[in-house]
């Protein structure tokens, strides 16, 4: 794998490697992609498989209480008045 | 005491001859002293759960877990309780809410004791991706206890606790149980709620229970089964009979052998076993019959482009917003992105996010994510059809005794430690494993067997058999 191609999966993983890990990372995910490539023997077409046989009978649509909002921010790093806050993204 | 099962044990607190505040003590007690790493944190409230337990005993409460100390992996939710799933990205995470499964212990009068160290969001097969330690196997301090659940597996053979919850993947109950010498069951894919655990690969996750016997497995599962609102993917309608063929024969017993798992056993360490056990079998009135799973010889690499993916998925939520930790390097909001995940996830993690895009990106879809997913519904045929020849099916948990810390340092020979396990998992199949004797370093060896969806008690009935009369063998 060329190290170009592994700054475009960092990129789409929001990961940031250093040149040594990107090494190292580059021989990893080169051996276990060729380990995987064996799929390509598999000459049937996938047919929208769902693991779950039960997952077509959804549940009636009932308005339920739910988390209420200090409870969902309260583990965030930084929040204010109830939001998730973040630094300004526009100038 | 603290050797007792969940079933002994609940029948001793019941009958008065033991609180269940003395034993939760005795497990503390025994948890600080321990030198195995198996622990992350002891519930403050331990004792105070307990005492509750004691005084709604006293006036005649029987729960089926009454008054029990269990142990739950690291990525099962309590309310108000830390919860890490063996990351730092979660160090500090508070649950706001309670899993279901926590949940049902709770309704049942257990003791949630403490909580298991495990690989990083479940990721790894020995427990050595855990953001925080190492946990060592109780067994041989040298090997490791298996993973992901290894915490867990080690707290019950270690009598920290009664019984313990893990959660499985690809393997990550079976194996661990293996290798520490207990009981380990993979639910069938819907048995159990997933509700308030965090997520590796929603399609193949599954909690199940890790105990001293049998018959305390049983129970756990009953408890631990059922329907939830909060999970779509959990099964409607379900039998909940797992202790319902317990005790009886293997006579008529059809056990299937599939040849190509025949083959990839012959050489390694776990070959004896597997043989004494077809003999076994033989012996005590089952019958052997040839199956073919010819997708089996795919199941691994399918394994590591569907789990991957779907983790790839699932972490997409550790962004150093929502969740504790963000970078303090981080300035504009895509540095915070970019540098709390780089910082937070251990490599194991990464790798994994990074193979999962791989295989999801543009130009591989096809080529391996849905390559994967086809061979995934050829493998779930040919497990429906082989069980209409066989009741159940034989397979070594693992390919053999505890290996050495450190002895897998190359990532995909440890992914190929899982060739017995993940193809449960990849079918949606309940899978046990029992501990059936030791190898050449005198550490427990697993024997696994796989049943048709929602056929536990099968699985039940054919383990507490093997469980009762192993001795009967020479070198088991």
């Amino acid at each position: 794998m060329e190290i170009k191609e592994i700054q475009h999966l960092e990129e789409l993983s929001n990961l940031k490697l250093s040149s040594q890990q990107r090494e190292r990372f580059a021989q990893d995910l080169d051996n276990i992609i060729q380990f995987a490539s064996q799929i390509s023997k598999e000459t049937h077409q996938a047919q929208g498989f769902i693991q779950s046989i039960h997952l077509n009978e959804l549940r009636e649509d009932i308005v339920q209480p739910s988390l209420p909002q200090e409870k969902v921010v309260i583990n965030a790093p930084d929040q204010r008045k109830g939001c998730f806050a973040v630094p300004r993204i526009m100038e | 005491m603290r050797e007792l099962g969940v079933i002994e044990l609940r029948e001793k607190i019941k009958a008065g001859e033991i609180r269940s505040v003395d034993i939760t003590q005795e497990y503390i007690q025994a948890i600080k002293q321990s030198k195995t790493n198996a622990i992350i944190e002891i519930f403050a409230d331990a004792i105070e759960q307990a005492q509750e337990i004691d005084k709604k005993i006293q006036q005649g409460y029987t729960g089926k877990l009454a008054g029990v100390p269990i142990i739950i992996k690291d990525n099962i939710l309590v309310e108000g309780k830390h919860a890490s799933a063996g990351s730092l990205f979660l160090k500090d995470y508070i649950a706001q809410y309670t899993s279901t499964v926590a949940q049902k212990l709770l309704d049942e009068g257990a003791v949630i004791l403490a909580r298991a160290n495990m690989d990083e969001f479940a990721m790894g097969s020995g427990t050595e991706h855990s953001a925080y330690f190492k946990t060592y196997n109780p067994l041989d301090t040298t090997r490791v206890p298996g993973g992901s659940s290894g915490g867990s597996a080690a707290a019950v053979i270690e009598n920290l606790c009664a019984a313990a919850l893990g959660t499985d993947t690809g393997g990550s109950i079976r194996q661990p149980s293996s290798y520490c010498g207990v009981v380990g069951m993979k639910p069938t894919y819907g048995r159990v709620s997933r509700y308030g655990v965090v997520a590796f690969a929603s399609s193949l996750d599954q909690v199940g229970p890790i105990t001293k016997n049998v018959q305390d497995n049983a129970l756990l599962l009953e408890v631990l089964s059922g329907t939830d609102i909060h999970d779509e993917t959990t099964a409607r309608n379900q039998v909940i009979d797992f202790s319902s063929r317990i005790g009886k024969s293997l006579q008529g017993l059809k056990v299937g052998i599939v040849q190509s798992v025949d083959a990839m056993v012959q050489g390694l360490d776990v070959e004896s076993h597997y043989e004494k056990m077809k003999e076994f079998l033989q012996q005590h009135g089952a019958t052997l019959v040839d199956v073919q799973i010819p997708h089996l010889q795919l199941v691994l690499p399918a394994y590591y482009i569907i789990a991957p993916a779907e983790a790839a998925s699932n972490l997409a939520r550790f962004d150093g917003v929502k969740y504790t930790s963000r970078s303090q390097s981080a300035q504009t909001l895509n540095e915070i992105y970019t540098l709390s995940r780089t910082e937070f996830f251990g490599d194991e993690v990464k790798r994994r996010i990074m193979l999962g895009n791989y295989v999801l990106s543009s130009g591989y879809f096809d080529a391996y994510y849905n390559k994967a997913r086809s061979v995934q519904a050829q493998l779930r045929e040919e497990y429906i059809k082989a069980f209409q020849s066989c009741d159940v099916i034989l397979m070594p948990t693992a390919k053999g005794e505890a290996y050495k810390i450190g002895g897998k340092a190359n990532p995909l020979d440890a992914y190929k430690e899982d060739i017995f396990t993940v193809s449960a998992n990849i079918a949606g199949l309940p899978a046990i494993s029992i501990p059936f004797g030791v190898g050449n370093h005198k550490l427990p060896i697993g024997m696994q067997f796989l049943a048709p969806h929602f056929e536990e008690k099968t699985l039940y009935q054919v383990a507490s058999y093997v469980e009762k009369h192993k001795e009967d063998i020479h070198g088991v």
